[in-house]
């Protein structure tokens, strides 16, 4: 099977430009589309699915770390333990979560607007805590993108220990992103 | 092209249905001999065995309620699982299940119809409509649902068409087929358009980019069982209560009227500021009159919109995470947004003048003919890109949902999952398919269940790949490969039994119009002591803590209305729900600064930490 950069016709680069694998993308999906008069069979669709998926692989830098590293046949394993600094901002992130879980649960109670006042303190004061763990977590996962460019330096040699221990680290981030991101939308639509 | 090949465009309402074809390069509506082009979604079974479709059945819903079928677009692929707890009234038909909870509508005489059964009448009919209009067979059709709509109702639609005669070449979306007959008009524009659909039965809204042809949907939210049904039927219980009549007099016999007149009131409304209802021979064969404004409608249902406006904020924020942030317009359809209040709304909440450039009616089906157009070579260079409205993933250990395609991925979009025998040569594993939001399993859609095949071997030796793949329909379809041979074979889906024998289920199955009229009293009591039972001890924390802030006539007022509701609720013997109503209103009302202030507090001592 074609690797995602093969079918979006980019280089095999862990570092890659959202612009360019947008555009790359857009170009194809015009193109290729099943409903594309240069296309009148329906024989694409295959094709499509994987255009879409090789698009949402290379935009994640988790799923495009994990890719690179099938492409590079680097077996990986599972269980990579976690540093420190990671476990400290986990703690945190799910003492934001349950005053998130409880605030959410008093305000969708409340049906009047004095009632939703009362909680309001509470509700301001969750959904900022969110926003905080969120930006953490935003800041870690970029750094960790950052790092990318000396994981493909060290794969030049054949290392890819560190390639492994980011990929853990960068799948935890993120689920806890999708987790803080669920509390965040309850908490701005309440 | 041949006529032959025509593919038309059809929009599957709940309330109305329309046909549309593209010639010479736009999109029309095909309308029927008597020159109308929306015909009501309504299906009449005459004791002759004739069936009638449109106006005329709507006609004779009224005098023959037992023989009609209405709105059956909020059963379609509902099973007796998936309905919801409390009666609403949706369908003028009981409703029956079998042991896998798939429904069926009761009939006089004894007539039984699957809800896709009575929906491909509509589409014959419309069918018979695009032959007389275009003068040649027409055999193939796009078809429109509600974004929202999940796997099974998306299915239940196209096996309507087929019923139909059609071949189903596309289900598509029917805000993004909004958006294309919008974006049709204005191909050279590159803009991002959120789509606001509060049709009959459901609500939709789709946030879209569209540049040089390509219309890619970012995402998606809606309810697909919210529209104007919901109005008519809260207005036709304001208006029980304002002339007096018992809920109890309410039966299958007169309710269709009642909805009529609430219909015809609403629509009255959108125009003019208030509106004479008349009753003629309803309860007991008294008649009734009344005056209801357009005051009182916003009453009504503010309840209703507000409740779209959740699911906007999601679909604005999830839109923002995958880097829109800027909406250049707001594009309104569907019958409900005519509404004067719902525009009022959209502008205040969103700060967006709604764009009305779109025939709130037609604008789907205009969409699902340049669709059409766009299959049958009749459309070139538009490219339409779609995702799909909820998340797809199965059930893990623990009864949670696992995601394998996360809700607004672009389609066709697909996902694979690596299966392994538990035990020594265990035959195969059943893995129940989901889709939803929830985290378990059991809050969500059940899609019905595929058995996996395993070769015989040790524990752990087999290893089965699986893909999910979700088509250009939003349809889903699960694959095996076969690793030694890599053939691929299609998994069929099939639907888990459910205990019909369940008393919650049998509430819920047996639920008819009468229900929806129950002891109305009773409802407005019970929903006014709870909100007074919340204000009550609110408006004492809130004195407490801002209470100073207030001047002195301001915090008088509010014990004073505080005291009225606490005297009403006391005196509960006499159940005076409408009095009870009225002081949490004013209570309400009183404490409208309390509340501001408090939140004000709130976001300051926010902003100094």
């Amino acid at each position: 099977m074609s690797s995602s950069f093969e079918i979006l016709e980019l280089p095999v680069r862990l570092v890659v430009d959202p612009d360019s694998v947008e555009s790359a993308w857009r170009e194809k999906a015009k193109s290729e589309h099943p409903d594309a008069e240069s296309n009148s069979e329906g024989s694409a669709e295959n094709f499509s699915a994987d255009l879409n998926r090789a698009r949402q692989i290379l935009l994640d830098p988790a799923l495009r770390l994990e890719h690179w590293l099938q492409v590079h046949e680097v077996e990986n394993t599972r269980t990579s333990s976690l540093d420190e600094d990671t476990m400290s901002l986990f703690s945190l992130i799910g003492d934001a979560i349950s005053a998130a879980d409880a605030a959410i649960e008093k305000q969708k109670s409340a049906t009047t607007a004095l009632g939703k006042a009362v909680n309001a303190s509470e509700a301001i004061k969750a959904q900022l805590g969110i926003q905080k763990q969120l930006g953490s977590i935003r800041t870690t996962i970029e750094s960790a993108v950052d790092s990318f460019n000396e994981l493909e330096n060290s794969a030049a040699e054949q290392i890819f220990s560190q390639a492994v221990k980011t990929l853990a680290k960068l799948r935890f981030l993120k689920k806890w992103e999708a987790e803080c991101q669920k509390r965040l939308l309850d908490l701005i639509a309440l | 092209m041949s006529q032959e090949e025509v593919i038309v465009g059809i929009d599957l309402g709940t309330t109305n249905s329309l046909v549309g074809v593209v010639e010479s390069g736009f999109p029309i509506i095909l309308a029927d001999e008597n020159g109308k082009r929306l015909c009501p979604s309504v299906v009449h079974y005459a004791e002759s065995g004739k069936i009638t479709v449109g106006e005329e059945a709507r006609r004779q819903q009224i005098l023959q309620p037992d023989r009609t079928v209405s709105s059956v677009k909020r059963l379609i692929g509902q099973t007796a699982d998936s309905l919801p707890k409390s009666g609403h009234g949706d369908h003028s038909s009981p409703v029956e299940a079998d042991d896998h909870g798939r429904l069926s509508l009761q009939l006089a005489g004894g007539l039984t119809q699957n809800p896709a059964e009575v929906s491909s009448q509509i589409l014959k009919h419309l069918k018979k409509v695009a032959e007389d209009a275009l003068e040649t067979e027409v055999n193939r059709a796009v078809i429109t649902v509600p974004a929202y709509f999940n796997n099974r109702q998306r299915e239940e639609t196209r096996k309507a068409g087929e019923m139909a005669g059609f071949t189903v070449e596309r289900i598509i979306n029917e805000p993004t087929a909004a958006a294309l007959a919008y974006g049709l008009e204005n191909l050279d524009e590159a803009e991002t358009v959120a789509v606001y659909d509060l049709g009959g039965g459901t609500f939709d809204l789709s946030v879209l980019k569209m540049q040089e042809g390509l219309f890619e949907v970012i995402a998606t939210a809606g309810d697909t069982r919210l529209g104007g049904d919901d109005i008519d039927l809260e207005l036709a219980n304001f208006l029980l209560l304002k002339m007096e009549i018992s809920g109890d007099s309410v039966n299958r016999a007169n309710s269709p009227a009642l909805l009529a007149l609430a219909r015809e009131a609403k629509e009255a409304l959108s125009r003019e500021e208030s509106f004479e209802v008349r009753l003629p021979f309803f309860a007991e064969g008294k008649s009734y009159e009344t005056t209801v404004t357009r005051e009182e409608l916003d009453g009504v249902i503010g309840p209703i919109i507000e409740k779209t406006r959740n699911l906007c904020v999601r679909a604005f924020a999830e839109a923002e995470n995958k880097g829109v942030s800027e909406i250049d317009h707001l594009i309104l359809v569907g019958g409900s947004t005519r509404i004067p209040l719902v525009r009022e709304l959209l502008e205040k909440w969103f700060g967006l003048e709604p764009n009305l450039s779109q025939h709130p009616d037609e604008a789907i089906a205009l969409g699902a003919a340049v669709q059409a157009g766009i299959l049958c070579g009749r459309i070139r260079q538009v490219v339409l890109l779609d995702v799909t409205p909820l998340s797809l993933g199965i059930e893990t250990f623990g009864g949670l949902m696992n995601i394998i395609i996360p809700r607004n991925s672009t389609i066709p979009a697909k996902a694979g999952e690596l299966f392994t025998n538990a035990v020594a040569n265990q035959k195969s594993t059943v893995i129940r398919v989901l889709q939803g939001e929830r985290e378990m399993a059991r809050d969500n859609w059940n899609l019905g269940e595929i058995e996996v095949p395993f070769q015989p071997g040790q524990k752990g030796s087999a290893r089965v790949g699986v893909q999910f793949a979700i088509d250009q329909n939003g349809i889903l379809e699960v694959l095996t490969r076969d690793t030694a041979t890599g053939e691929d074979h299609i998994l069929e889906i099939r639907d888990s039994a459910v205990d019909v024998e369940d008393t919650e289920v049998e509430k819920m199955v047996s639920e008819s119009i009468d229900y929806a009229f129950d002891d109305m009293n009773e409802r407005i009591w019970t929903e006014a002591t709870m909100k007074s039972r919340e204000l009550l001890p609110a408006v004492e924390t809130a004195l407490e803590q801002v209470g100073e802030l207030l001047a002195a006539e301001e915090t008088k007022s509010i014990s004073d209305a505080a005291e009225r509701v606490r005297q009403l609720l006391e005196n509960s013997e006499e159940k005076d729900a409408v009095r009870l109503k009225k002081a949490n209103a004013e209570l309400d009302e009183a404490t409208q600064t309390l509340a501001a202030t408090l939140v004000d507090l709130a976001f300051s001592q926010s902003l100094e930490e």
